[in-house]
């Protein structure tokens, strides 16, 4: 038996170890916890740091080295189960001589080796070179299904050794890929087993792979919806107006709804006279999810005041998903100033916080400069999610110079004080008169920090009795609001402020606060 | 195409949701429809951006995938509340709380009075990935990708139930319990899987339709679950394909195997895993949050397969959501 070989028991030596390293190549970012690259550690990295216990005595070489040299002696091995257990083995090491096994497990006579050697490709995600990535395609024509599943899966990482460029005759980037594996790439797509086909069709877009337009069209109309529905997001602009203009009906009639759905929605992407007939038809569907989505396409198309209205008001009845709301509060952007208010004022009311949001972006981006504030400060004061408040008052900062003191009043009357902390803040804009009646509102409240603002103000307005307000909170029952007064009259030296503070001491000798306050009056009698 | 809804369990739905209703005032927040009005509304702990959120199509798909499947009605929006503190847990009895969708679990005082209060008031509350294994703490995203079987709870949340209930303690969900039948029994058809996965997924992986789950029990009943994560397998686009890829980690050996992996060298974590019987099982990595193989309490060793493919990804939604249902039905009829 040989010698164990169990390396670095701290893994916290491992980390620092492989993160100075890798830091230092420049082949990974200094955390050495990322998710999975193609990252080799060096050969003898291991021993050129001796950490306690990392490797057996009077062995010598790369960590890994007897592990796969001893996978690697059983891939002749005549039993397909022995050699399948050395490509699983193979498959945890990110080392050449590891992968090179895994590689020739590709080509193995038993389909169980060949699957297994697959899977271990792909155990670490890495861009494959030419020959191994031929390889992995020319399992899309494999006679065992599950090899063609798990080949089809992996194929956007097959071709990286493949370069893009604009090929002749078209007028899309296309994979410049050699004509036999080209021809393979292309029948997969039209595998008889629909988990092959489900899987290129993901891939497609990703792909720069230029599929003849009769097949485009064979996969627009695949039985399977989920590759149709795949091929409609990718592929429909690609068919000619004339072969669309047959093709179109047919397609609007499918028995799917998802699939119409997804027509419906995809041909308001199609600025062309064909898209708008069809969208016609399936304004007109008996799913009203299909029919909404497709008027609100051919808003998309022409934008109309009516039209909007009338989806708006469709839109109450039926639940959307949020996909489609989301795209019907954004098209309430492309109508003129007036409309545009009127719907963002009432998708601002809405339920669904993120439509909510999405009105708030629009209604700052459209109306921040010249139109009314009243939504914004609104949402700020009353919308119930903290996170779409916080964002109505930043953009409410953003525009500080336009709020007028009754929007400052409005957020006052907010049930939430961060609302009501800022608007204590943003009075420093206003005349004494003004500002101090926020002031003293502020005062009242029952938010420690919205009455420590408004203590800020009135010290920094200096508004009438201010020295005796700061005074009398000194003896508040909140620690916090009594020592914020306290800061406020520390930074206003002068006789009456320390007359105060000696009555708060005579008064109040045993109060928390007495420390600080003795502490105050002896820094004020050296000055 | 129409769907009639079956529920195929026995519980009193009906009665039990009404009971419910008396005890949480159904209230929307705001312009609730006809449609909505009489539906349970389901709460969700979003306490940064609700659309920041993990997996954000995961539960509205499951919700109305109950609407479509059982007899229950929830409404299927969630309604997003900032903090345990939100009042808005007086009104509504279930939450829906993804573990890593809150960075830090110090509760305030007024989210520990609110959080207790909803549970001793027949609140229940979902963990999801509240089991995290602890090679999958290192990173907060770890734990939203893989859903490693293990029975123990988190350190910070087992730190704030033992505050907050210190008479309970979390406690494994036996394969026996109801909520593994309480609307789908069993594993969902496993012939589409292929050959190499299958046997591990049915006897090993999710025996029986089960999975890995820790109970707090509050006034006799279950208050609170928490899981690995499976909302990972929920969400659909509007068009009904499932938003996520999933693959499978699965135990696998051969011929020869044992013996090299028990020689075999490795570079990264080794760490131990706690069974449902409280064994352990300990597990070699190579790379960080990848368990490369695995010896088992019985001696054996056994290697991690990585298996991608739709009809797994497929399959693996199916489970999940399957189990989210019965989760639900089990919350609202226990």
């Amino acid at each position: 038996m040989m010698p164990t070989l169990r390396l670095i028991p701290d893994d916290r030596i491992r980390r620092v170890l492989v993160a100075l390293l890798a830091g230092a190549l420049g082949a990974l970012p200094l955390a050495a916890e990322q998710p999975p690259r193609a990252f080799q550690l060096p050969p003898g990295f291991f021993e050129a740091f001796e950490v306690p216990g990392q490797e057996a005595p009077g062995q010598e070489g790369p960590y890994w080295e007897e592990t796969v040299n001893r996978a690697l002696e059983t891939l002749d091995d005549p039993n397909p189960e022995v050699r399948r257990a050395a490509v699983m083995l193979l498959g945890k090491y990110p080392v050449p001589p590891a992968r090179a096994g895994v590689r020739r497990g590709l080509h193995d006579s038993d389909a169980g080796v060949r699957r297994a050697a697959l899977v271990s490709l792909f155990e670490t995600p890495s861009v494959l070179d030419g020959s191994t990535g031929a390889a992995v395609l020319g399992l899309l024509g494999d006679e065992d299904v599950s090899i063609r599943r798990i080949a089809s899966n992996v194929v956007p990482m097959t071709l990286g050794a493949f370069p893009v460029s604009m090929q002749p005759g078209q007028s899309r980037l296309g994979r410049n890929l050699p004509p036999d594996l080209a021809a393979i790439l292309r029948e997969a797509f039209l595998d008889e087993d629909v988990t092959v086909r489900r899987n290129l069709a993901g891939h497609f877009p990703s792909l720069f792979i230029n599929l003849p337009p009769a097949v485009l069209e064979k996969l627009l109309r695949d039985p399977d919806n989920e590759v149709a529905i795949h091929f409609l997001r990718s592929s429909l602009q690609q068919i000619p107006d004339d072969r669309l203009a047959g093709l179109l009906p047919e397609l609007a009639r499918r028995s799917s709804e998802p699939y119409r759905l997804e027509l419906a929605r995809q041909l308001g992407m199609l600025p062309r006279p064909v898209a708008e007939e069809a969208l016609g038809l399936l304004a007109e569907d008996e799913a009203p999810p299909v029919a909404f989505a497709a008027r609100l396409s051919r808003f998309s198309l022409r934008p109309r005041a009516d039209d909007y209205r009338d989806l708006y008001q469709r839109s109450q009845d039926i639940r959307l998903d949020e996909t489609t709301l989301q795209r019907l509060v954004r098209a309430s952007g492309q109508l003129p100033g007036d409309d545009a208010e009127t719907f963002l004022r009432k998708w601002l009311d809405h339920g669904d916080v993120a439509a909510r949001r999405t009105a708030l972006q629009l209604y700052f981006s459209r109306f921040a400069r010249e139109g009314a504030l009243g939504p914004l400060v609104r949402a700020a004061a009353t919308d119930p999610s903290s996170q779409l408040r916080g964002n109505a008052l930043a953009y409410l900062g953003q525009i500080e110079a336009r709020l007028r003191d009754e929007d400052l009043r409005a957020l006052m009357g907010s049930a939430h004080s961060e609302s009501r902390r800022q608007a204590v803040l943003w009075t420093r804009r206003l005349p004494d008169d003004l500002a101090g009646e926020l002031a003293f509102d502020g005062l009242l409240d029952t938010a420690t920090e919205v009455r420590a603002a408004a203590l800020g103000e009135i010290a920094r307005r200096r508004l009438p009795d201010w020295e005796e307000i700061l005074a009398a909170t000194l003896r508040d029952p909140d620690p916090q609001l009594a020592r914020t007064a306290l800061a406020h009259l520390g930074r206003e030296p002068g006789p009456k402020t320390e007359a105060l503070l000696r009555t708060f001491l005579d008064e109040e000798p045993r109060s928390p606060l007495a420390p600080l306050v003795r502490s105050l009056l002896a820094q004020m009698s050296q000055i | 195409m129409t769907h009639f809804p079956t529920f195929s369990a026995g519980p009193p739905v009906g009665r039990l949701l009404a009971v419910l209703a008396v005890f949480f005032a159904p209230a929307t927040l705001q312009a609730a429809t006809a449609f909505e009005a009489d539906r349970v509304r389901v709460l969700q702990l979003a306490p940064s951006n609700p659309m920041e959120r993990n997996f954000p199509a995961a539960l509205p798909s499951l919700l109305e995938h109950l609407n479509e499947t059982t007899t229950i009605r929830v409404h299927p929006d969630p309604l997003f509340i900032d903090s345990f503190a939100d009042e808005r847990l007086r009104r509504h009895p279930l939450l829906y709380v993804n573990f890593g969708d809150r960075r830090d679990w110090t509760l305030s005082e007024a989210e520990k009075a609110g959080l207790k209060s909803f549970l001793e008031r027949g609140g229940f509350l979902y963990l999801d990935a509240g089991i995290t294994t602890e090679f999958l703490r290192d990173d907060p995203r770890y734990g939203q990708s893989h859903s490693f079987a293990d029975w123990e709870i988190h350190p910070s949340l087992e730190e704030l139930f033992r505050e907050l209930f210190p008479d309970s303690a979390f406690e494994r969900l036996p394969r026996q319990h109801p909520l593994f039948r309480s609307f789908h029994a069993g594993l969902p058809p496993p012939d589409e899987l292929p050959d190499s996965v299958r046997d591990y997924v049915i006897n090993e992986k999710w025996p029986q339709g089960t999975y890995s789950f820790l109970q707090l029990r509050v006034n006799g009943r279950t208050a609170v679950l928490a899981s690995p994560i499976i909302a990972m397998g929920w969400g659909r686009t509007a068009i009904g394909t499932w938003a996520n890829t999933i693959s499978f980690r699965v135990r696998e050996s051969a011929e020869g195997l044992d013996e090299q992996l028990r020689e075999a060298a490795y570079a990264g974590a080794r760490f131990e895993a706690v069974r449902e019987d409280g064994r352990k099982d300990t597990i070699f990595c190579q790379q960080a949050a990848t368990p490369s193989w695995v010896q088992e309490p019985n001696g054996r060793w056994r290697i991690f397969r990585y298996y991608h493919s739709r009809e797994i990804s497929d399959y693996a939604h199916r489970y999940y959501t399957q189990l989210g249902v019965n989760l639900f039905v089990y919350a609202l009829t226990q």
